[in-house]
């Protein structure tokens, strides 16, 4: 068996375990960071250590009511697991940031809650390999965002260009159908050229950025004002640099693009993926 | 006209909604997101909350802790919700 010392005792099978980051089994949990609904603690396994704070179920408004548990109470002060909330999320970030600044660890996404340190256990040891595999590759490396806004004009040149072709075609064919499969036509044709000029953009940042990311990411044209967005791992050393570089990068595309970097985060973008979730054993509170 | 740093603090925002909500390390077995306090719901995890299109939805406001730097002259309205994956 693993070793999960909580710092309460472990009879209360009302709450369950908030999981924040993953990390070799010799991982502490920062002194001076509290968890979602308590201490932080560390469930360990096969060499690998889990972060996690203790916390009750979400109760539902009407149960909340009848326990006479304030709508506005807050989650952290009544240890219940926290919702999607831009404050719970930051939080999240928070801790997480604190637990990779102290050792080599995995970002873990926000809400993920196991029943108790026995499963826990089951599911370090379930993807022991994965884990310590990607421990080994992203542990110590951080990563940082980039996107590309268009400028107004980029994107006004591009409709100009397809609306003209799309107003010649219609008055040389003034039927219904093929002023339709015209505008379609011209759609594309303006969506070509963002895609065409996105790339372009982003072959060039690729060029210009330094110190070259470990790995890269890039999306183009995730939507019509977003040329591009992109995710660079780095060393951590090479946070500065690499904020320079951008910085000149940025000025050098300021006719065509408003260029934004975020960062530096936790790799979370870079874990290797799950290949298989099982649906009947997730659930959500939707709103 | 909004602020510079509102855009910038917004942008973040979404930069993190899009990590913390569709990526990094997934433990399969029983999983419990809390997005609001409504009824379960069973889905599957990876087409719940798929981006930061959905927190959009759920509209989050707050500060960013991350470093963000880059020009926000503008006060125009900027469509970054619609996250892509890669």
């Amino acid at each position: 068996m693993g070793e999960w010392n909580a710092p309460e005792a472990l009879g209360d099978t009302a709450q369950r375990l908030y999981v924040y980051a993953i990390g070799a089994a010799d991982i502490a949990a920062p002194a001076q960071v509290v968890g979602f609904g308590g201490p932080l603690f560390v469930v360990r396994r096969h060499g690998l250590g889990a972060v996690v704070s203790r916390v009750r179920p979400s109760a539902r408004p009407d149960q909340r009511r009848a326990s006479g548990i304030s709508e506005t109470t807050d989650e952290a002060l009544d240890g219940a697991a926290p919702t999607a909330s831009g404050e719970n999320l930051l939080r999240h970030e928070a801790i997480v940031e604190a637990i990779c600044a102290g050792a080599a660890a995995l970002p873990v996404r926000f809400g993920v809650i196991l029943p108790d340190g026995a499963a826990v256990e089951r599911a370090l040891e379930r993807q022991r390999d994965t884990l310590r595999a990607d421990l080994l590759r992203i542990g110590d490396k951080v990563e940082m965002g980039v996107i590309a806004l268009w400028n107004p004009v980029a994107t006004q040149e591009a409709e100009v260009s397809a609306e003209e072709t799309s107003a010649a075609d219609q008055r040389a064919e003034p039927r219904p159908g093929l002023a339709y499969l015209r505008a379609r036509q011209a759609q594309y044709q303006r969506s070509a050229t963002m895609r065409a000029r996105a790339e372009r953009l982003g072959d060039a940042l690729d060029a210009e950025l330094r110190p070259r990311p470990l790995q890269t990411q890039r999306a183009l044209c995730p939507s019509p004002r977003l040329a591009l967005r992109a995710v660079h791992l780095l060393e951590r050393a090479q946070v500065g640099a690499f904020g320079e570089a951008f910085d000149a990068a940025r000025r050098r595309h300021a006719a065509e693009a408003r260029l934004l970097l975020s960062g530096p985060w936790p790799p979370y973008s870079f874990v290797t993926a799950q290949r298989s979730i099982t649906p009947a054993h997730a659930s959500a509170h939707i709103q | 006209m909004r602020e510079p740093n509102a855009e910038k603090r917004e942008v973040t925002l979404l930069e993190l909604v899009d990590r913390l909500l569709d990526r990094g390390v997934t433990l399969t077995g029983d999983i419990t997101i809390s997005v609001a306090d409504v009824d379960l719901i069973v889905l599957g995890l990876r087409l719940m909350l798929a981006s930061a299109e959905r927190m959009e939805q759920l509209r989050v406001s707050g500060p960013a802790p991350a470093a963000l730097t880059g020009p926000a002259e503008s006060g125009e309205s900027d469509d970054t919700g619609e996250a892509a994956h890669g």
